[in-house]
């Protein structure tokens, strides 16, 4: 194997700098790198010269005019999330101060719930709205009734109104008959009627 | 005009101050892709530039980092070589890989010269691993320091130093083979 000078730090940097620093070997080294630069490190022709600035120039053009649509792009964007959030701000804040109108409010509870927050007054168990006066909660037993139902039709006592168990003015027999024809003696009317 | 004022107006898209920076950046990118032996190195060092000017918003820093951010583009580019490569035979009769590369604004005769006084070193650095390649191509091509260095490779400083000196032992011994020789 073969065995190499070692350099140090110092001395590598002289070497790839192509700096001489007094050691031949180092020397020898260095001038060879310093020339390895200089036929490397050379401008490229004038026609791709050319080529790369007119490439430039079009990349530059292109990026400006996408800056342009992405700067418009994110203040459309900004814009919206903003609208968004303000409007969300001012409805929840509707919502908390039980200001809106009750089918709003309800879907903005709704809404609230839905993402674990809880807005307004309201037991937000309740599935029955708040506006309703008669309302019953949970465990009592659901009464269908509407407001100033009691139960029964008003004025209504179980029989049909006026009745009681017999037609007006009817005493259990034919309105007028008194089991004699009108202008019927006694007699007759004994003795024609009940006999058979 | 200061090197980061000239990086500020890039990241604006001033014209001018992109030129600049292909101007000043552009032989050392090329550089490093042709010690990299990256298939058509001018071509790959267009895409770099382009890629930097589609990405400069998102840059931030000086002149400093601004060269080590265009190396790590230029990394990535070479990367993206190998794994090409890697997929197709290479072609061996050229092992420095820049015979078609000579600059034709100077004497032509004077760069085949030191090219081929040059050949054995080439072949040196082109047996290197790709690690020690790369940190040997970043310290004398691109002119940066060890921390740049380890910073564009994502490796440790103490890392890289271990890398760049056994490069050098190799070279070291290339060389001297050669002046026995």
């Amino acid at each position: 194997m073969n065995k190499t000078p070692g350099f140090s730090d110092d001395q590598i940097d002289a070497i790839l700098a192509g700096d001489r620093t007094g050691t031949p070997a180092a020397d020898a080294l260095a001038d060879d790198l310093a020339s390895f630069r200089d036929a490397l490190r050379t401008a490229p022709s004038g026609r791709a010269q050319w080529v790369h600035l007119a490439a430039m120039r079009q990349a530059a053009n292109e990026e400006a005019i996408l800056g342009r649509r992405r700067t418009r792009r994110c203040a459309t964007v900004l814009a919206a999330v903003l609208g968004t959030f303000g409007f969300l701000g001012v409805t929840g804040g509707l919502a908390a101060a039980d200001s809106l109108p009750g089918p709003v409010q309800r879907g903005v509870e709704a809404v609230a719930r839905s993402v674990g927050l809880e807005v307004g007054g309201a037991d937000p168990s309740s599935p029955v709205p708040r506006d309703h006066p008669a309302t019953t909660r949970d465990g009592d037993a659901p009464v269908v009734t509407a407001p100033g139902q009691s139960g029964a039709t008003p004025g209504q006592t179980g029989t049909t109104p006026g009745q009681s168990g017999s037609a007006p003015g009817q005493t259990g027999s034919t309105p007028g008959q008194s089991s004699s024809a009108p202008g019927q003696a006694l007699a007759a009317s004994t003795g024609s009627h009940g006999d058979a | 005009m200061s090197d980061d004022e000239v990086v500020v107006a890039a990241r604006r898209g001033d014209t001018w101050a992109l030129e600049a920076l292909y101007r000043t950046y552009a032989p050392q990118v090329l550089g490093y892709l042709r010690g990299h032996r990256v298939a058509d190195p001018e071509d790959a060092t267009g895409d770099v530039f382009v890629s930097v000017v589609r990405n400069l918003a998102t840059f931030v820093g000086g002149e400093a980092e601004f060269r080590s951010w265009l190396f790590t583009i230029a990394h990535r580019r070479a990367i993206d070589s190998f794994r090409r490569r890697g997929r197709r035979r290479e072609d061996p009769s050229d092992p420095a890989g820049l015979g078609a590369d000579l600059d034709t604004g100077t004497d032509i005769a004077e760069q085949v010269s030191t090219r081929l006084a040059l050949r054995p070193l080439m072949a040196a650095v082109d047996s290197l691993t790709r690690d020690q390649r790369a940190v040997i191509l970043l310290r004398v091509i691109a002119d940066v320091s060890v921390a740049e260095t380890a910073a564009i490779l994502g490796k440790e400083v103490g890392a890289v130093k271990t890398l760049q000196r056994r490069a050098i032992a190799t070279l070291q011994r290339t060389v001297s083979i050669e002046a026995v020789s």
